[in-house]
Formats: structure tokens, sequence, C-alpha cells
């Protein structure tokens, strides 16, 4: 025996992002209906137009616990036409407790083996990305840590634009 | 000015359904989410690239006649060999067939190079509404183009069509 446990070493990351973290309550806002019930049944999506949901809940936030270590990485001036328009990108560093949870809840599984498809909590088609100090961030890239043959932590680079869109 | 590239896509789909009923239709790609998300493979977006206007001899401005330059576009990966009993051949490599069956079903669904002018709107109920305008539009006949993406080995394949449409009447 000897070198790290996956167990061990998440649970210590799992304390951290508890008790020491130093971040906003962060959610994986997902989508209610699959986008292929809007692709195939609903064509007017195919042309841009949305409908009025008219009370129906058509995205849901999942708490994103234990709460993940976040770095700000840059922010940057991507305005035309002499306007300014800042947009940036944060780490999130989330621990593979969360991850497991959310694969198991949905059933994300591979089709050909059956066994755990861990991506698909971050690039199902119904996942919408991250929600964070009230705005709405774009996951550019998911990567992970492996400890003793399964993930420990789950990196992701969220893009984030500075000024609330639809809040 | 919508109507036109409105008209084309809904003309295409309409023609698409009876080619392949089986492929995939995306609509335009400004109209996917925002984030976006993964493009599928093998699926038809449209991507509309800007509006030119006709010239002096041909333009008015009391009725606007433009031309419209859209760009269906897909990507194709090939089929994996990714099961035991799934497929036999070399990995991925069908995307070319795969491609050219798209650039045979599009120039299908493109036949005559004309059709009657619509203007959508959605209802309530989710439904596209259909008024059809006493006019038609025209479009050229497509240019296909395929780029390879040396990293990932994807099959982009592209189809620009033009199309000439007259603008809704400037009353005043």
């Amino acid at each position: 025996m000897g070198g790290y446990s996956n167990f061990g070493i998440r649970r210590t990351l799992d304390g951290i992002g508890r008790f020491a973290g130093k971040a906003f309550p962060a959610y994986l806002r997902i989508q209610a209906t699959s986008e292929n019930t809007v692709d195939q049944n609903a064509t007017f999506a195919q042309f841009g137009f949305q409908v009025s949901a008219s009370g129906q809940t058509v995205a849901t936030d999942v708490l994103i616990t234990p709460p993940p270590l976040v770095t700000e990485v840059s922010m940057r001036d991507i305005g035309l036409n002499s306007a300014q328009l800042q947009f940036g990108a944060k780490n999130f560093k989330i621990s593979h407790t969360f991850v497991a949870a959310q694969q198991v809840a949905n059933n994300y599984l591979e089709p050909g083996t059956g066994l755990p498809d861990f991506y698909r909590v971050f690039r199902d088609s119904t996942v919408i990305g991250v929600w964070y100090n009230s705005r709405i961030g774009k996951i550019v890239s998911v990567t992970h840590e492996d400890i003793g043959q399964l993930p420990w932590t789950w990196n992701l680079i969220v893009n984030f634009q500075e000024q609330p869109v639809n809040p | 000015m919508i109507e036109s590239t409105d008209t084309l896509w809904n003309y295409f789909t309409g023609r698409i359904a009876t080619i392949n009923p089986a492929r995939l239709l995306g609509g335009y790609l400004d109209a996917q989410d925002w984030p976006p998300k993964q493009v599928d493979f093998d699926k038809f977006y449209m991507l509309v690239l800007g509006d030119v206007p006709l010239d002096e001899e041909t333009f008015s401005w009391n009725v606007p006649f433009y031309e419209t330059t859209v760009q269906f576009m897909w990507m194709n990966m090939g089929t994996q060999i990714s099961n035991y009993t799934n497929v036999m051949g070399k990995n991925r490599g069908d995307r070319i067939r795969t491609c050219y069956q798209m650039k045979q079903e599009l120039l299908q669904a493109m036949f005559p190079g004309f059709t009657n002018k619509i203007s959508l709107s959605v209802d309530a109920a989710q439904n596209l509404q259909t008024t059809t305008l006493q006019e038609q539009i025209w479009w050229s006949k497509p240019a296909f183009n395929t780029r390879v993406d040396r990293e990932s080995g994807l099959l982009y394949g592209t189809a620009t069509v033009k199309i000439g449409s007259m603008a809704p009447t400037i009353a005043a």
C-alpha cells in the first residue's frame, strides 16, 4: 500500500470547500426539457422564436456541493466599436463527490457499456452552464485529475461576461 | 427582411422531410443556445452572412431589393468503431460518403430555385403560423466547399446560396 487514497484526498478537498473555501455559492443550471424535445417537436426554435413559458419551469439550478474552489483568471475587453465589454474566465475546482452524485441522480450512463459517464454532468444536452455571482457562465473546458483509477477533482474553465444578462 | 431566410429554411426542411426524413435539422446557427452547446454531427445548420442591395437600376427605396448570402453548414465525424458488433471498416472511414450524401440531399432540396415567400410567427401553443405573401424568392445554385480539420479529422461542409428577395414595402 502507500501513496494517496482517492477518498482521503477527496474528503480533504470537500472539507476545504465547505469550511475554508473562498467562493460564492455556485450552481449548475440545467434545462427542464431535453434539447431533443425542442429540436424535433418544436420547429419554432430552429427559427429563433421564443414563446412565453407561462409559469412552466424551464430550468433548475443544482447547488454544487461541496462548494467548489474558484479562481478568477482574467478579464478582457471584447467590446466592438469603441465600446467596453468585459469578458473573462474563472477556474472551478469541483469535487468528484458532487459529480458522482449528479451522475447517479441523472443516470448518466455510457450507452455502449452501461458504465458511468461523468462527463455528461457538465456536457449533457440539457446543461446550460454555471450560475455564479448572479451571472451565467459558459463551460469552456472540462478536465479531471485522477487518483486510484477514479477522478477526485474536476477542473472547469468557465467564461463569464462582467455585466449580468437576464438575471 | 428575415422573411427571405425564413422562407428558404422552411422550404428546405419541407423538401428534406421527403428526401431523407431521418436527416437532423438544426435551423439558424444564430438561433442555437447561448451559452452554446456542442454542434451536433451530420446535422444541417444555416448561417446568415449578410445582405447586399442590388444596383441602382433594380433597387428601389420603396421596395428594397436585397441579395442575402446564407451558408448551409454541417460537420461529419464518421462512424466510430466503438462496439464489438458495430461496424466493419476503417474507424470513422465513412465520413466522406456521409458528407457527399448530405451534399446530394441539399442539392435535391434546393430544386427548383424559387418558391413563394412566407412570413412566420409563433403562437402561444408553440405552433408556427405561416402567412403566404404574394411574391416569390429566388436562390442561386449551391456552391459546395469542404474543409478538413487536421487535429480532429472532422469534415466541415458548407453550401453557399444567395437569395434574391424584395424586402417589405416602405410606405413613408
